[in-house]
């Protein structure tokens, strides 16, 4: 049998003996000593999580002489991924520690040099990457995959008030109930289409109005015939330097039928208008006060933009007989979109779950009876919040977020992919 | 090579899942059996744990400086220190800490936000002095506090709302809501927002009286069977279309009316009467208005409001270290002597049933209206189910204030609502 074959198996029955079958002697015990403590200390563990994770717990939740017995399925089942995510690190492992046994070997059949320096700088030296990059690795397993995993789960089990609330209750894996209960239960349905038609139209309008109403003052502030630049910009930036939720409990306020607003209306004689009760109105009220809180932003990278247009691009238009239209539309426009594309579409994602706004300015409200838990100008995140917060329908509330991510993750990434800001480094040739 | 790692690896991990063997958290066997004894009721006398040192989370000012005053004559007794911690949002904050064992070993919490708490199983049974608080409080408070059975708690003061009204307008408490209405025609004027009253109409905590008022009632048997609602019938839909009824007075949108603006209002003198408890009170006082309580008037049918009922109780924290000391400091803290000194520092209605009669609360003026409204008051339900009311019931109030949605329809869409959460 050839060594590399033998190297191999002897890795896959015990992790590092084929490195040191291969004179590696200290990657081997090393790597010996990791199977060992898998062994000892690592299976009992596992064993135990993927009970958990399986079962969510057997044992609810009881009392003997005032001290509390039971299992705690939320703990089970955070724990059961941790382990999953740790047994598949081991897996990695021990997949890596056979190719790696096989293909030393394999290297000296062929009579190649061993790509491993001598010399222990060198060594630390090729090792050096990995060991840069292992706190990202690490920080992004545990910091961003077990938590998002986490809480995805959470959608396929029936964790929900009242009778499915750790600990005192187990919580059960469900499949994909909640789903089939948004799509077809018509208490569900109805909000669930209602939220999401809406969720998109706001996310649409503030976009789009926030982003046009930018670039429009941001032309006024930079065009050539106005006088103070600075101080106009500079008052149009006050919204953005107040503190957003203090402005919006502020709108409210003046907003509320019997606030300072429709005050003055009476004042004028012009009846009381119902600028967050009305359902109609209400969403006309929320995008206005959208605008005034982040078309500054948008007049700010803009304005920045603007400054950065050769002038040169201008000059020759001019020459050629172009009128301002024709420059802004061929010239200004162009250059601003393309630099922007990437920004604007962000913000549609951030749009989507704004929820800031919407839960500061009406909480949702007006109600709407024939909504489940929601108001008329809630959009999904903030129904999201009222789900988890007021009724703690957490496992429907998961499976919302989970269809919020989809939607929101594919446009993401097909408009990135599509924005020429990705692809070529220089438009202006 | 690939496969045929792959392949071993696949095993292991199968080989660990195939493993049915349970690891369930449950007693050991010694203590399962030491506590067959304790299900007869034949306990002895609680002894403290050797090590004991209690914790224990209050929000409120005067709370704090009663408790502290509790936990000192309780380290006399048992020389065990205990350290009393002012928190704000208990209930969210024992949510988090208390399964870890962060939380604290006793806590105060009004009796239905415990609804939340016991779904989670956060708080314990009472098991060892039920018989004694059964003995010592009225029927209406352990009910308050009874869910499956079981005693949950150790009651401490009553809370509830009455009608509060600013003396510079009003000259004499109302026998009825009829004559509210009467005094709205000469002192309303909607352009001036000038309202003979306002409250927070569609808050279902305080519109309730006028639904119970009119025998409407929410969850069947005293408010622990979840299956009978109990909302749709015809007593809550004769009450909400009475509610419907102050409209005529009161022609706001449910959304402008929030405590901020009612604060606002009253202290200023533009409102005579609103709906609220003792923490209004001291609020307008403060404000430099003359108020004047009375108990809520009758209602079209002749009939008392009935207000809600909330019971201010002593909880132990499932995850405590220490049960028995917690029991015993709990049991200290509802004694005569202690609730005594707790109407002294909070001027809140004791529960015990020997406090009722007591000189002090017949002589003060907002305690005896207090004390006289807990007689004619409907105790909130405690029963888990109950976190899934307040939502459903609010709208209800508010389809039919606001948009004068048929009072029926909105009642059986509000329980279609609470029902379906139920499987």
């Amino acid at each position: 049998m050839k060594k590399s074959k033998i190297a191999a198996i002897l890795s896959a029955l015990f992790m590092g003996a084929g490195q040191i079958y291969n004179k590696k002697i200290v990657k081997g015990i090393l790597l010996a000593a990791l199977e060992l403590y898998i062994l000892i200390f690592g299976i009992p563990y596992f064993q135990y999580s993927l009970w958990g994770l399986c079962t969510l717990g057997e044992t609810p939740q009881y009392f003997v002489n005032g001290h509390v017995y039971g299992d705690h399925s939320v703990r089970l089942l955070m724990n059961g991924i941790l382990s999953v995510l740790l047994i598949a690190i081991s897996v990695a492992m021990y997949v890596y520690n056979i190719k790696d046994a096989y293909r030393t070997a394999k290297r000296a059949e062929e009579g190649k040099k061993d790509r491993v320096p001598k010399k222990f700088l060198d060594k630390v030296d090729r090792l050096f990457p990995f060991l840069m990059l292992l706190p990202a690795v690490v920080a992004c397993i545990f910091l961003v995959i077990f938590p998002v995993v986490s809480s995805f789960t959470i959608a396929f089990t029936n964790y929900s008030s009242p009778y499915h609330i750790p600990p005192k209750n187990l919580i059960d894996w469900v499949g994909l109930d909640n789903f089939k209960k948004l799509f077809t239960m018509k208490i569900w349905s109805g909000t669930f289409s209602h939220v999401v038609i809406w969720t998109i139209i706001w996310g649409l309008i503030t976009t789009f109005t926030t982003y046009f109403t930018g670039l429009f003052l941001a032309l006024l502030t930079n065009a050539k015939m106005v006088k103070f630049k600075k101080l106009w910009r500079s008052i149009l930036v006050l919204p953005m330097a107040m503190p957003g939720f203090i402005s919006l409990l502020i709108f409210r306020l003046m907003f509320n039928g019997m606030g300072p607003i429709n005050q003055i209306l009476n004042n004028f004689g012009i009846d009381s208008v119902r600028w967050l009760t009305d359902p109609t109105i209400a969403k006309v009220t929320l995008i206005g006060v959208n605008l005034w809180l982040a078309s500054a932003g948008t007049m700010v990278y803009i304005s920045g933009i603007l400054t950065g247009i050769s002038p040169d691009l201008y000059e020759a238009a001019s020459i050629d007989g172009a009128t301002e239209s024709q420059k802004f539309r061929k010239v200004t426009l162009p250059l601003v979109l393309y630099q922007t594309a990437p920004i604007l579409v962000m913000n549609l994602a951030g749009n989507f779950n704004n929820f800031g706004t919407i839960y500061l300015l009406t909480d949702g409200g007006p109600t709407n009876t024939s909504y489940q838990y929601a108001g008329s100008t809630d959009i999904l995140i903030s129904w999201v919040y009222k789900m988890t917060m007021n009724v703690n329908q957490y496992s429907m509330a998961t499976a919302i977020s989970i269809l919020i991510f989809i939607v929101v993750a594919l446009v993401s990434v097909i408009n990135l992919r599509r924005t020429r800001a990705f692809k070529e480094e220089d438009m202006i040739e | 090579m690939r496969k045929l790692s792959l392949i071993l690896a696949m095993t292991m991990v199968i080989g660990l899942v195939g493993c049915n063997k349970s690891y369930s958290n449950t007693a050991p066997e010694t203590e399962a059996k030491e506590s067959g004894s304790d299900v007869a009721g034949t306990q002895t006398e609680l002894k403290p744990e050797a090590d004991a040192s209690l914790v224990i989370w209050e929000d409120d000012d005067n709370r704090f400086e009663y408790m502290k005053y509790v936990a000192e004559k309780f380290k006399e007794k048992y020389s065990i220190n205990v350290e009393v911690k002012k928190m704000l949002d208990i209930g969210t904050k024992l949510v988090q800490d208390g399964p870890s064992g962060l939380g604290p070993d006793l806590l105060e919490a009004a009796h239905d936000q415990a609804g939340s708490l016991l779904t989670a199983g956060l708080i314990q049974p009472n098991d060892t002095d039920a018989q004694e608080v059964k003995d010592n409080f009225p029927s209406s408070v352990t009910d308050c506090l009874t869910y499956e059975g079981k005693l949950y708690g150790y009651p401490m003061t009553l809370s509830t709302f009455v009608l509060i009204y600013n003396k510079a307008l009003v000259k004499k408490a109302p026998e009825s809501f009829s004559e509210i209405f009467d005094f709205a025609k000469e002192f309303n004027d909607p352009s001036d927002n000038k309202y003979a009253i306002m409250w927070d109409v569609t808050n279902s905590y305080y519109s309730h009286c006028f639904i119970a008022g009119y025998d409407g009632y929410i969850f069947g048997n005293n408010g622990t069977d979840p299956n009978d609602i109990g909302l749709n019938s015809k007593g809550a839909v004769d009450g909400l279309t009475y509610l419907k009824s102050f409209k005529s007075i009161l022609d706001v949108n449910s959304a402008d009316v929030n405590n901020q603006i009612i604060d606002g209002l009253f202290t200023s003198g533009k409102i005579a009467y609103t709906i609220g408890g003792q923490w209004n009170i001291t609020q307008y006082q403060n404000a430099g208005i003359d108020v004047g309580t009375c108990v809520l008037p009758k209602l079209d049918n002749g009939k008392d409001a009935l207000s809600y009922l909330g019971v201010q109780t002593l909880y132990v924290n499932s995850y405590t270290k220490y049960p028995n000391a917690s029991k015993l400091f709990a049991k200290m803290a509802i004694s005569e002597e202690m609730l005594q000194k707790r109407y002294e520092i909070t001027k809140e209605i004791p529960a015990r049933s020997s406090l009722a009669d007591s000189e002090a609360i017949k002589k003060d003026e907002f305690s005896s209206t207090f004390m006289a409204q807990a007689q004619s008051s409907v105790p909130m339900p405690a029963i888990p189910q109950m976190s899934n009311v307040w939502t459903p019931y609010g709208n209800a109030m508010k389809a039919v204030w606001d948009e004068d949605q048929d009072p029926q329809e909105a009642l059986d869409t509000c329980v279609d609502t609470i029902k379906s959460l139920y499987e």
